[in-house]
């Protein structure tokens, strides 16, 4: 017998009802007395403990009727009402939503109830698109400051009603056909717990929710405390948004074009999780400094899938099913790292297999090695290959054949002790007070590691022997030949002193070159990328400065400037000949080993950047930029820079025109305090207006009471750029600290016809990812050059098609290699827009 | 006027510093909730070795400031006798005599704490274990602000923040005198 959508919803309601009901009931005959009779309460009785908590949700987000990716954070603070349905149910459903829309009715009645929230899940999230959604709700007369629809993937609502809400779900026998769900209403409070079920069809349930609606509104609300106080509005935004948008037309670049973040359609539930050290037990640390994204295709399905780094808890592996929907794999690929806290994380084929392997790096529980299968399966085979380090903190990682036998070695970067061995819950490390001078105290070093591929899945430490003896505070490096004598060299970054270029002289032996060729430096270096930015067939360096704009207060207005030398860290704090670029940097290369920085003539400063992405975002033939960028707890809000290139004369900062900023939401919650109870002598429970304050006089202090939830500004570290929904145009995943991610989709291809060609490099003699080859490719009068270095963003490499946008050319003519084993390769064409090259290594 | 005994400046500077041990804590803490809490800015003042407290030499003054859970504090270094160290709590004011030579010196108990003050082009930090020193030379009478950041982290200014006065000698010692009163 075929299940039709009414039997469905029947078996649903009983089966999710009853379900809900014993799970309701469990909880009740536990902690409280059954919710339609209530004692009564004497009046100095608080009324909190009349309700129960049933669940505390995740922080999911979905999308809604209009397309918006939303969730919990853009709940939190509110009074809301779930319910699940499904457009075209034919049965239950009308009625839930009849019944739903009364209550809208007498909500919206009652000043007191008129900012409680509605919102209805749809089940059947595969039918009910957007548009869907938003008939639906007119349908309804759904006011939609009152009552949001919310969909996603099937996995991702069935995930969110099973393991969020607690409610019994299943799947009928046609997996077309919606999830079987509960008939509830759902009660929840501002901090996304659950506080009541009841039954929408039953005037006994709804009298029950219309009771306890009113004991939640009795009970003390939450206290919201922003930090900065301006934080939800910040007076620069709408002046700079408007500011840009205005001079929109005098960018010299193809900018009609957008992005929308759809991470809420997508699947991607992943949610990272920062270590408490730069929470409730703030302190300044290098665990802000965040975690990796990183993509390959590692299941050979020809979809690039996505690695996501925690900090606390597990990282996640997302497979990409294609049209921008993804599905967690964490579990059956092998990936579920959850038993230590991780940083970065590169994939590339180690073994010349054909399929990317994935290496991660964490802080002081040693880092890991998977090998993959070639259908994405993994296997951890850290002790085999002998890499697992020296148990320090770890951060980015290289893959690069430095000794040209065709395997790719490896080089790891080591921070430094930022931590003690101290264990709490939370954070697996408890941070140390002054990490930021760690650079001061040779004692807290730690040497980055050069690994040789030996083959066989074996590494060798070769650390020494190489003279590669790097023990500055690095956590990134990128690998390219500055000299062009054909052996990839390193540039190793240093996020407290000078960066270091190490010349590879050949025969495993590496010279530190770094004062000579780079003179100055930033201070405070974060990520960098290689690439050729105003198109004269040179590799240029472009590095950001994070700390630089730590050492003094950001305003708003300076982020676009070089900071000021009289603000910049005392010498002493330096430590170095004080050489420095006070900001981001961009060596232009000039040939001969002799590079220029000219980051302020490019346009290419920003404010607190961390990783730079690049790619060709509006397919025009000149290497674009997004820098994952800002800062959190307890800083301003500051956002994303995106870069469009003006065709290698400079850059255009395009993040508000082309979509990316500003979120619509800016802030998360940060901090949760029970000030009556264990974090009564935490600091903001005692008083302090916030962490930052302004005046000079001391104020008053007025200890808080019961939950407070400090909010503190959205930010991202990492991000990785390419075509997720597979229609031609780049697109822009980003990794966000403590924070849901964003999947900027763009509509470029929608909007204009994309010319561009995707190159697969297939090295035989060379490596097999040709991680170090140069491809130019040329189109017409413009040649483009690419370096093949697997660096997709901040503490990453990914294993992605080089993608070459062609602006209006119609084809492009020809394709030169030349490989790292010094071979040079011509491809003749032409080569029509949206070709996908495997070109293999003769 | 008095002339500046420099050994038994050193010393007593020796002794300030090992002040700084963690075992001193509850002073500072109490001294803190004087002032406000985490802020204290307290004086140990020379006077020379073995002279009566009010007594106060004008020509070198040290003062050893130092910062604990983001919040400076300071100390004159006064020394009526050998191994006697007075400290005066003068919330976050530092009072200088005008032509003194002032010397100063930079510590931290926890966090890393940046030490500006740009009325004298002074910019330095404290974090534990590396300690800074200055001099400088009181030259023109004035208010110099002084604020703090920690580095990458919370700016607590209002900790942080304080002022050096620059002033006539007879001024000085009056300032001085009544945060030793104050303190009693």
């Amino acid at each position: 017998m075929k299940l039709n959508a009414r039997t469905i919803m029947i078996l649903a309601g009983l089966l999710a009802f009853a379900a809900g009901a014993l799970v309701v009931q469990g909880l009740r005959g536990s902690t409280a007395p059954a919710a339609s009779h209530p004692p009564p309460a004497p009046a100095f009785v608080q009324p909190k403990a009349s309700l129960p908590i049933l669940a505390t949700l995740p922080d999911f987000v979905l999308e809604n009727e209009r397309g918006e990716s939303t969730g919990l954070t853009e709940l939190r603070g509110k009074i809301w009402i779930a319910d699940f349905i499904f457009a075209r149910c034919g049965s239950t459903c009308p009625l839930i939503t009849a019944k739903f829309a009364e209550l809208a009715k007498q909500l919206a009645a009652q000043p007191a109830q008129s900012a409680i929230q509605l919102v209805s899940f749809s089940v059947d999230p595969e039918f009910d698109t957007p548009s869907v959604l938003a008939k639906y709700a007119a349908d309804h007369g759904a006011d939609s400051k009152q009552w949001r629809f919310l969909s996603g993937t099937r996995s991702a609502v069935r995930t969110l009603i099973e393991k969020g809400f607690k409610l019994a779900v299943a799947d009928g026998q046609d997996p077309a056909m919606p999830v079987m769900h509960s008939q509830s209403f759902l009660l929840v409070d501002q901090l996304g717990r659950v506080r009541g079920a009841y039954d929408s069809l039953t005037p006994e349930g709804r009298a029950d929710l219309a009771s306890d609606l009113g004991k939640l509104l009795a009970e003390p609300p939450p206290n919201d405390l922003f930090v900065p106080a301006d934080l939800e509005h910040p007076s620069w935004l709408a002046a700079r948004k408007a500011a840009q948008v205005a001079g929109a037309s005098t960018i010299a670049a193809a900018h009609d074009f957008s992005f929308t973040d759809q991470i809420g359609a997508s699947g991607i539930a992943f949610r990272h999780t920062s270590s408490i050290d730069v929470g409730k037990y703030y302190r300044a640390i290098h665990y802000d400094h965040g975690t990796a994204i990183a993509v390959a295709d590692v299941d050979g399905d020809g979809l690039p899938d996505i690695f996501f780094v925690n900090q606390i808890g597990k990282s996640a592996l997302y497979r990409n099913l294609g049209g921008g929907k993804f599905e967690d794999i964490t579990e059956s690929a092998g990936l579920a790292i959850g038993d230590r806290s991780c940083v970065g994380a590169s994939f590339a084929d180690i073994d010349n297999d054909g399929d990317p392997d994935l290496f991660v790096t964490c802080i002081r529980d040693g880092n890991l090695l998977f090998e993959n299968d070639g259908h994405g399966h993994f296997t951890d085979i850290t002790a085999k290959a002998g890499v697992a380090g020296t148990h320090g903190h770890s951060s980015g990682a290289v893959f690069f054949d430095f000794d040209g036998d065709g395997l790719l070695d490896l080089f790891v970067t080591n921070v430094g002790q930022y931590t003690t061995e101290k264990k709490r819950e939370g954070s697996p490390y408890e941070g140390v007070l002054d990490a930021f001078a760690g650079h001061l105290h040779s004692e807290r070093s730690e040497r980055s590691i050069l690994y040789r591929n030996l083959g066989g899945n074996k590494f060798a430490d070769v650390t020494e022997s190489s003279g590669l003896m790097h023990t500055a505070w690095s956590g990134e490096a990128v690998a390219f030949d500055y000299d062009g004598d054909g052996k990839p060299d390193l540039y190793v970054l240093s996020m407290q002193g000078h960066d270091e270029l190490w010349h590879n002289l050949g025969g495993g032996k590496f010279a530190r070159v770094s004062r000579e060729i780079f003179p100055s430096t930033p201070w405070g270096a974060m990520g960098a990328s290689v690439f050729d930015w105003n198109g004269d067939g040179k590799l240029d360096l472009f590095v950001t400065d994070m700390h630089t704009d730590m050492s003094s207060e950001l305003q708003p207005g300076d982020e676009k400037k070089k900071h000021d030398p009289a603000t910049m860290f005392p010498p002493r704090f330096l430590a170095t000949d004080g050489h420095h670029v006070l900001g981001n940097a961009l060596f232009t290369n000039q040939g001969g080993a002799k590079f220029v920085e000219n980051s302020d003539a490019a346009n290419v400063e920003n404010g607190w950047p961390w990783g730079p992405s690049v790619g060709d975002l509006n397919a025009d033939g000149w290497p674009d930029l997004f820098i994952a960028s800002g800062m959190n707890y307890p800083f301003r809000y500051l956002g994303n820079s995106l870069l469009l290139n003006e065709g290698g004369k400079r850059f255009a900062d395009a993040e508000y025109v082309v979509g990316i900023e500003p979120r619509a939401r800016l802030s998360t919650p940060w901090i949760e305090l029970e000030c009556d109870g264990a974090d009564a002598q935490q600091d903001l429970c005692r008083g302090e207006p916030s962490p930052v304050m302004v005046g000079d006089q001391p104020k008053p202090r007025t200890p808080r009471h019961g939950h407070v939830t400090a909010w503190a500004s959205r930010a991202s570290r990492s991000a990785a750029i390419f075509d997720v929904d597979g229609d031609g145009d780049l697109d822009i995943v980003t990794n966000n600290y403590n924070d849901v991610p964003q999947l900027f989709i763009s509509d470029l291809a929608q909007r204009h016809t994309v010319h561009s060609l995707s190159l697969k490099l297939v090295g035989t003699r060379s490596n097999r990812d040709g991680i170090g080859a140069i491809v130019t490719v040329k189109s017409g009068a413009h040649t483009q050059v690419q370096l093949n270095d697997g660096k997709s963003g901040y503490l990453a490499q990914s294993s992605l098609p080089l993608y070459f946008g062609l602006g209006d050319a119609s084809s492009a003519e020809s394709v030169k290699v030349r490989w790292p084993s010094g071979k040079e390769q011509v491809v003749r064409g032409p080569f029509k827009p949206g070709a996908v090259l495997r070109i293999t290594e003769p | 006027m008095r002339r500046f005994d420099a050994p038994c400046l050193l010393a007593s500077l020796s002794r300030a510093l090992r002040a700084t041990h963690p075992t001193d804590a509850s002073n500072r803490l109490r001294s803190r909730a004087q002032c406000g809490r985490g802020l204290a800015l307290s004086l140990l003042v020379s006077t020379g070795c073995a002279r009566p407290p009010q007594e106060i030499p004008i020509d070198v003054v040290q003062v050893s400031v130092k910062a604990q859970d983001t919040a400076w504090s300071a100390a004159y270094l006064f020394q009526a006798a050998p191994g006697a160290v007075r400290e005066v709590a003068t919330g976050r004011e530092v009072h200088l005599p005008l032509g003194a030579n002032v010397e100063l010196s930079l510590e931290s108990r926890d966090f890393i704490c940046l030490f500006a003050m740009p009325g004298l082009q002074l910019r330095d930090f404290a974090a534990p274990g590396v300690a800074g020193r200055f001099q400088f030379r009181a030259e023109r009478s004035g208010s110099y602000e002084f604020r703090g950041d920690e580095m990458c982290g919370l700016p607590h200014t209002e900790k942080t923040r304080g002022r050096f006065v620059i002033e006539e000698p007879a001024a000085f010692q009056a300032w001085v005198h009544d945060r030793e009163k104050e303190s009693r």
